[in-house]
């Protein structure tokens, strides 16, 4: 079975688990520009960030055999920094134009500031200029609030919902994103947010419909598998083939090419490996044989 | 208080120490250059040390003399240093002294970060670094949130009423006693006892653990329609459940509360759960 990983902080994850990945059958990851754990104090911070999401981190899941696309934005956290957020919003229309974007996110609330609620707005309505789809972040604290807080945006903003993927929801909160004709992505984490076994009771419950799962794997304790472990897992509950595929391949793909970045055609087929290609004159490899598939 | 600082400094430091610490005061006189300053404010870690202060009896009484007391309980030497570095510095006019502190806290790495939200609430027109130091709390390096979160004053004479709701919320988040946010009892509102219900209706639909002392924040403000929850853990199998939903209780000033709180008392097993809740019926109405 293909599978799609909607959503992955690859930068912050090691060649080995790009080969896990692989191994476990993902072809293709959306990496959502996100904040990297230490806050950025330049707008000039978020340029080679971009262009590293663009650019080498898209090569390097192209030597494993996986697609990689993006989506760009000020995160929610950093949008409370209002000079960086006017900053980062005012370049972020020549990024959107680039290859492999394909969404504005994530976007969205942490503290639930207004700060937070002005650059949410102003990202979404970017979205509609350049025509993207957009990746809504639902906040950890006060989420069931913060989750119709984020649809109330979206409708102030007059954004069509169903090019809005609302993300890391939780039994609480997916009645009411399915209420709405935005799609519902949920991060399957070691810890916190959702589980494998919650995850399948869910899906029995409400369906496959405009569902998504991902890993949301980064730099915190997560696990880049989680995709295929949740497919294991909905199998074995009984969860019907072509349902778990439409979940982990076809919904994303559905969701995504609304970009228009998206090549539903191309994306069928699995990428070739060169590991002998150089990004910039940069390989991922150390030393070791390149992998060519022939 | 910056004597007793100064002090409690001097007793903890090398002879290499204290002379390095002296040339740092000096760099503290006008004409201050920032870079310098700077690079004296991080070079404490490794001139006066990391250990901890360790207060002895007499020292923890003579701080507890000061206005407002002063709790040094996790206070380093290094950090105690910085907080004399700071002080010293109040002399400059308004601006150059908030610019100076502010790019201080920003080129600092997490430990010196943790020594300027400690010592934040002793300087001079603090609250005008309210936005450094609700931004300190987006933080995911625990020792730095708690800097800030906990043992502090800071939050909860000077954060606007939301940014102190997600303190005291993401505290829950982390595992991190809430007991520990200073003057709690003073910030209590409907808002953060909304919130905290909300989560811990969240935990329940995941089939999760609710922390226990969350009642602190959820009973003393809740609707009265989120009141029978507090009451159902009142009678929880976990005794900190118990213990913490009875204190929570005694902060809600309704004397609706106190049939359900007698009514446990009668078969209250835990001994200092037993004591809470005399304590809290003695506090209600
Ligand atoms: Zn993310």
């Amino acid at each position: 079975m293909k599978m799609f990983d909607p959503h992955i902080h690859m930068t912050s994850r090691t060649t080995t688990d790009y080969a896990a990945m692989a191994e476990g059958g993902i072809t293709a990851v959306v990496e959502p520009a996100f904040w990297l754990g230490q806050p950025r104090t330049t707008a000039g911070a978020f340029i080679d960030y971009f262009n590293s999401l663009l650019g080498w981190e898209r090569f390097r899941a192209s030597q494993f055999g996986i697609r990689h696309f993006c989506t760009l934005s000020i995160n929610p956290k950093e949008s409370n920094n209002q000079r960086l957020a006017e900053e980062v919003v005012e370049l972020l229309p020549r990024f959107l134009q680039k290859d492999g974007v394909v969404a504005v996110g994530e976007v969205g609330f942490d503290d639930q500031t207004d700060a937070e609620e002005k650059w949410f707005a102003r990202q979404v309505e970017l979205a509609g200029e350049y025509d993207l789809p957009v990746l809504v972040h639902t906040p950890h604290r006060d989420k069931k609030k913060g989750t119709i807080r984020s649809i109330a945006v979206i409708r102030d903003v007059g954004f069509p919902e169903e090019k809005v993927l609302i993300d890391h929801n939780t039994e609480e909160t997916l009645p009411i994103v399915l209420e709405t004709a935005c799609w519902a992505a949920h991060s399957i984490y070691p810890n916190t947010k959702m589980d494998e076994g919650r995850m399948a009771a869910l899906v029995k419950k409400y369906g496959c419909e405009r569902i998504l799962i991902n890993s949301a794997a980064d730099w915190g304790i997560s696990d880049p598998l989680k995709v295929p472990k949740t497919v294991q897992v909905m199998r074995a509950e009984g969860i019907a083939e072509e349902d778990i595929e439409k979940i982990v391949w076809q919904n994303p793909v559905d969701f995504f090419a609304q970009s228009g970045n998206l090549d539903v055609a191309d994306i069928d087929i699995r990428p070739s490996i060169d590991q002998t290609l150089m990004h910039d004159g940069n390989s991922v490899l150390r030393g070791q044989t390149p992998v060519v598939d022939s | 208080m910056k004597k007793t600082l100064l002090h409690l400094v001097k007793s903890r430091s090398t002879l290499e120490g204290w002379d390095w610490f002296e040339k740092a005061l000096q760099a503290t006189a006008a004409p201050v250059d920032s870079n310098v300053m700077i690079g004296y404010y991080t070079g404490a870690s490794r001139r006066l040390g990391k250990q901890a202060l360790d207060l002895t009896d007499a020292e923890k009484a003579r701080l507890d003399q000061l206005h407002p007391p002063l709790d040094l309980t996790r206070w380093a030497t290094d950090e105690t240093g910085r907080a004399v570095l700071l002080l010293s510095l109040t002399h400059l006019p308004r601006d150059d002294f908030d610019r100076l502190v502010a790019e201080i806290y920003r080129q600092g790495d997490s430990r010196e970060q943790q020594s300027w939200l400690r010592a934040l609430g002793l300087l001079p027109g603090c609250e005008r670094f309210l936005h450094l130091a609700v931004d300190a709390c987006r933080t995911n390096i625990i020792h730095l949130f708690e800097s800030i979160a906990c043992e502090n004053p800071y939050p909860a004479l000077y954060f606007p009423e939301l940014n102190f709701n997600q303190l005291v919320l993401k505290s829950l988040f982390n595992g991190i006693a809430i007991a520990r946010t200073v003057d709690l009892e003073s910030r209590l509102n409907p808002e953060l006892s909304r919130m905290a219900d909300d989560y811990v209706s969240e935990r329940e639909a995941a089939g999760r653990e609710v922390p226990t002392d969350i009642w602190l924040v959820l009973a003393p403000r809740i609707v009265p329609a989120g009141l029978h929850r507090v009451h159902r853990y009142l009678r929880h199998e976990n005794p900190d459940h118990r213990y913490w939903a009875a204190v929570g209780l005694g902060l809600s000033g309704d004397p609706a509360n106190r049939g359900p709180l007698q009514e446990l008392h009668d078969s209250e097993s835990d001994q200092k759960t037993r004591v809470a809740i005399e304590a809290s019926l003695a506090r209600l109405p």
